[in-house]
């Protein structure tokens, strides 16, 4: 008995203790949580430290996510109260999503922050006319020549024979994203555009067009675009067995770097150049998707787990100066989002080559364009893989059978 | 009766003192329980720091049944319990009952979160940035009230203003401000040519951003400098201490009756001013509640009744792919169970000839496939199949590496579905072989020897003899591989991801070799739209399912107990 009670003080002394160890941990401090991938985060670190000595009242946590479950995870986490305060290197076309999942918090911008970036970058923040982040960097895909045995830039597709060129798209669900240029020069676009130039959710690459655009892939095939998920493009186009290459600029140090059991890299200009799209088989000049990584700033969370706005907001503003993307460009070859950076990332040929190969429109941010991707996907890569025999006729039942999926969505 | 009674008594008291209080018994059983109590003390203080009540509630309540167990006299068996019913009830009975109560709502990426959270975020959401002047902000107090104002700096013209709470800004003339040495905008580093902003002014105290309280920086985002003094749901406001733009409330929140008013017209004609908002059943807010008509993006998690299980019989767009989900789930289930159990046997009959030497190695060699862990093995197999460069197809089929016209092993419904069969019972006949072997050598050698007397040939010793007593201590195990292997994962998952995912157009992720547990998977968590009511509804389905088919399977193995 006198054990026990011995016991039971001294276990009610430790609980105490733990209790009193427990409770400065608690006390208020400005910690601004980062979500990243892995990618972003090397990207970005030293550029966050540097803003965290600056504003020494603020913690900044850089936290380590999958980039392909990274918006599964915050739809969980935030209800829960345990989001972060930024998702950083989110790709714009998450928005619309994360904004019909309660996640994301809309900016108040002031007008003159709108002109700091290049045409399309910041509008793609923008969803329901309010805007949830600020662009970081920029990605568009761009036509990749082999100088070595392609000597002169082309202007026609149809200059462009069989077993030439090299895009990477898989067998189940193709990669809309990659041949969209080639779906514009049929001119059916993804989905109509009003007045504004903005994206409705209304799908545009049905019709006459979309059809037209399905049998000539048909008749391409594979013998003109290369099997699905061939590992081999890059040693092949690094070989000069193919032409061309469909890419961006994420690809870039490979073809510098070279690849194993292949020729040694190319260097830009002598042995690479990044071309513009050449015109479809009637003249029509493709457009091509820009894809824009930002910084958005999460909503509140469940629990009393308020977002740090003026913290978080100083730290986005910060990424996207002129500066900071000047120096990521520098250091990372991230495509500057903010004009003047961009203007003074112009000097790098790579850099050059991707800005004048872009005739962009901004991939739409809608959930509509979420839904897209793989609906889209399996009607193309079983065109161009032969396993349909009415082209036409199968493009038209996914551009109904996609309007159907949105339509529930919306 | 009485005498019985004291006899029990004495017994009991006896039990007792058979047990003397060990003293290092008991520091070691208080230093583990003050260990076990301090970590549940610790969390309980997190719990009430995050507002957790409920939580907290519970885990008090919890450690303090955990100690009145422990510290108490007697009530042994209770000690020995406690921590597997402790786990049991965290780890089974709650997930349980929280999946079963999930299939009921409507649960999924729109509807994450409860009501209050839907609220929150309408509101943060409800305005819109006006066109207009807009201004850099340095937050302070008027030293004449002390009260919370913005020191402003206009960015179109540079005037500069002080702007109060529900007030018109007040116009500060020069000489009364100075302006900042470095740029309005703080990363601006072009210091000669960009805007400079006020940073003090007479009868202004600023105050830093980063050391204001959380109190204080509330009443900064409260704020609405008036604009139009007829409009009070127009004005400047601050979302981040250091702009302030002109803003628009486009939805007024009443507390009391928690719905929304819309002030203005919606943009894209979704809704008209005066609209009201209110809550419905379907876990977002209609105007008049009417689930018909249009709703705020915010939705919140609601209980639905049975309309998940209604889905689930009636969505068109689920038909197709759901009845070749469970076709497939069945004859993958029964093929399995089919083909590991014959391999399985046969080379168990085959190990347990008499006259072979050796038995113990090539036994051993049998039993590596189910030794290696099937995470390994099934990525070994999915490099094997690899249609371009796999030994499956190069070596053992002799087809050139790189050809068009290899076996699409993975990437074909019908191959994929081949192979999948194939390396489950690659994985699965080792089990097989090893209970079959076990359940041989405990049939008496004398049953085969009389049998072989009478003149009975082989086949029919095993088909008459050895198989019937086979099955009789098999059968349960063969029900319960099935049950395993209709919801078996991760073969599935690791080998084909439910894939190849060619076939049809339909609105659900579905691929030719998905079983039912990897398509409801893919509802729940891949893809756009996540649905974990609908995930769950389909597993008490599964669970259903599998449950009927155990029990009427027992029921037959007991017929065959019987005929023993």
């Amino acid at each position: 008995m006198k054990l026990g009670k011995i016991a039971s003080v001294v276990s009610a002394a430790a609980m105490i203790i733990s209790g009193l160890s427990a409770s400065p941990a608690y006390a208020a401090q400005e910690v601004i949580t980062v979500w990243a991938d892995k990618g972003t985060i090397d990207t970005i670190t030293t550029r966050v430290k540097l803003w965290a000595t600056q504003n020494p009242t603020y913690d900044v946590k850089l936290v380590s996510k999958d980039f392909s479950t990274v918006r599964d995870a915050l739809k969980v986490a935030v209800p829960a109260g345990t989001g972060p305060d930024i998702l950083a290197g989110a790709a714009h076309d998450w928005i619309g999503n994360l904004v019909k999942s309660n996640v994301l918090k809309p900016m108040t911008l002031p007008a003159n922050f709108k002109d700091d970036f290049v045409n399309g970058a910041l509008q793609a923040m923008k969803f329901n006319g309010q805007y949830y982040g600020v662009p970081g960097w920029t990605e568009n895909i761009a036509f990749l020549r082999n100088v070595k045995v392609a000597k002169t830039k082309i202007t026609s597709i149809n200059q462009v024979k069989n077993g030439e060129i090299g895009i990477n798209y898989s067998a189940t669900t193709s990669d809309p994203y990659h041949f969209y240029p080639f779906q514009t020069m049929f001119d059916a676009p993804v989905f109509n555009s009003d007045s504004g130039g903005d994206w409705t959710n209304t799908v545009g690459m049905g019709g006459t067009k979309g059809a037209n655009f399905a049998k000539w892939l048909k008749t391409k095939g594979t013998a003109f675009f290369g099997k699905p998920a061939d590992a081999k493009i890059l040693c092949n186009f690094l070989n000069g067995k193919i032409k061309y290459w469909v890419t961006g600029a994420w690809n870039i140090n490979a073809i510098e770097a070279g690849a194993a059991g292949c020729t040694k890299g190319l260097k830009i200009g002598t042995g690479y150049s990044i071309d513009p799209f050449p015109k479809g088989p009637t003249g029509i000049t493709p457009k091509q998707f820009l894809g824009i990584r930002g910084y958005l700033l999460v909503a509140d969370g469940g629990k009393n787990n308020r977002t740090n706005v003026a913290g978080a907001t100083d730290l986005m503003r910060y990424m996207s100066s002129e500066a900071v993307q000047y120096s990521l460009y520098d250091n990372f070859n991230k495509t500057p989002a903010n004009a003047a950076a961009l203007n003074r990332a112009k000097d790098n040929p790579v850099i050059k080559g991707f800005a004048n190969a872009a005739n962009t429109v901004p991939m739409p941010n809608s959930p509509a364009m979420d839904a897209a991707w793989v609906i889209w996907g399996k009607a193309q890569t079983r065109i161009i893989q032969g396993k349909e025999s009415k082209p036409d006729v199968a493009w038209s039942n996914m551009t109904k059978a996609l309007q159907t999926a949105i339509n529930k969505l919306v | 009766m009485a005498a019985s009674k004291e006899v029990t008594k004495v017994k009991v008291k006896k039990v007792k003192a058979v047990y003397p209080v060990s003293v290092s018994g008991v520091i070691w059983k208080m230093a583990t329980l003050g260990l076990v109590d301090a970590i549940a003390f610790f969390m309980i203080m997190i719990m009430v720091a995050q507002e957790r009540v409920t939580e907290a509630i519970v885990a008090v309540i919890v450690v303090l049944i955990i100690n009145w167990i422990y510290l108490r006299r007697g009530g042994l068996p209770a000690k020995y319990l406690a921590p597997g019913v402790f786990f049991l009830i965290i780890f089974q009975v709650y997930v349980l009952f929280f999946s079963g109560y999930t299939a009921f709502t409507n649960y999924g990426s729109a509807h994450n979160g409860n009501q209050n959270l839907a609220i929150q975020t309408i509101k943060n959401a409800a305005f819109r940035v006006v066109d207009g002047e807009d201004f850099a902000a340095i937050t302070g107090t008027d030293n004449k009230d002390g009260q919370p104002a913005l020191l402003l700096t206009s960015n179109v013209d540079g005037k500069v203003y002080l702007g109060k709470d529900g007030q018109e800004k007040i116009e500060l003339t020069e000489g009364n401000y100075t302006l900042g040495e470095g740029c309005a905008d703080p990363y601006d580093e072009d210091i000669e040519n960009c805007a400079h902003a006020a940073v003090k002014a007479k009868g202004f105290t600023a105050l830093k951003v980063s050391e204001l309280t959380p109190f204080l920086s509330k009443k900064y985002y409260a704020m609405r400098i008036v604009v139009d003094p007829t409009n009070p749901n127009y004005g400047i406001t601050t979302s981040d201490l250091v702009n302030a733009v002109p803003i628009q409330i486009t939805l007024a929140f009443d507390e009391k009756t928690q719905f929304f008013t819309a002030l203005v017209d919606d943009e894209d004609g979704r809704w008209m001013e005066g609209d009201v908002f209110k809550p419905a059943e379907s876990g977002y807010y209609h105007i008049d509640g009417d689930i018909k008509k249009a709703n705020l993006d915010a939705g919140w998690r609601v209980e639905v009744g049975f309309k998940n299980f209604e889905t689930i019989f009636t969505d068109e767009q689920l038909r197709g792919p759901l009845f070749k989900v469970i076709t497939w789930t069945f004859i993958f289930a029964f093929a399995t169970v089919g083909t590991t159990f014959l391999l399985g046997m046969a080379i168990a009959f085959l190990f347990n000839h008499e006259k072979l030497r050796g038995k113990p190695f090539y036994r051993s060699v049998m039993i590596l496939p189910y030794a290696f862990p099937a995470f390994l093995s099934v990525y070994v197999w999915v490099g094997l199949l690899n249609k371009e460069n796999g030994f499956v197809n190069t070596v053992l089929l002799g087809q050139t590496p790189g050809s068009d016209s290899n076996i699409p092993w993975l990437l074909e419904e019908g191959p994929a579905r081949i192979a999948v069969l194939l390396v489950n019972l690659w994985l699965g006949f080792p089990y097989m072989f090893l209970i079959v072997t076990g359940a041989l050598q405990s049939i008496p050698s004398e049953l085969t020897e009389a049998a072989r007397i009478d003149g009975a040939s082989p086949w029919q010793s095993f088909r008459l003899i050895k198989m019937p007593l086979l099955l009789v201590s098999i059968a349960p195990l063969l029900i319960a591989s099935f049950a395993f292997n209709f919801n078996n994962f991760t073969i599935i998952y690791l080998l084909t991801k439910g894939g190849p995912n060619d076939s049809g157009v339909t609105d659900y992720d579905v691929g030719g070799t998905d079983i039912l547990i990897t398509f409801v998977y893919k509802i729940a968590f891949s893809g756009t739209g996540q649905n974990y009511g609908l995930a769950s509804a389909f597993s008490i389905l599964i669970f259903i399912v599998i449950g009927t088919l155990s029990l009427i399977s027992f029921r037959r193995t007991r017929t065959l107990e019987d005929i023993n």
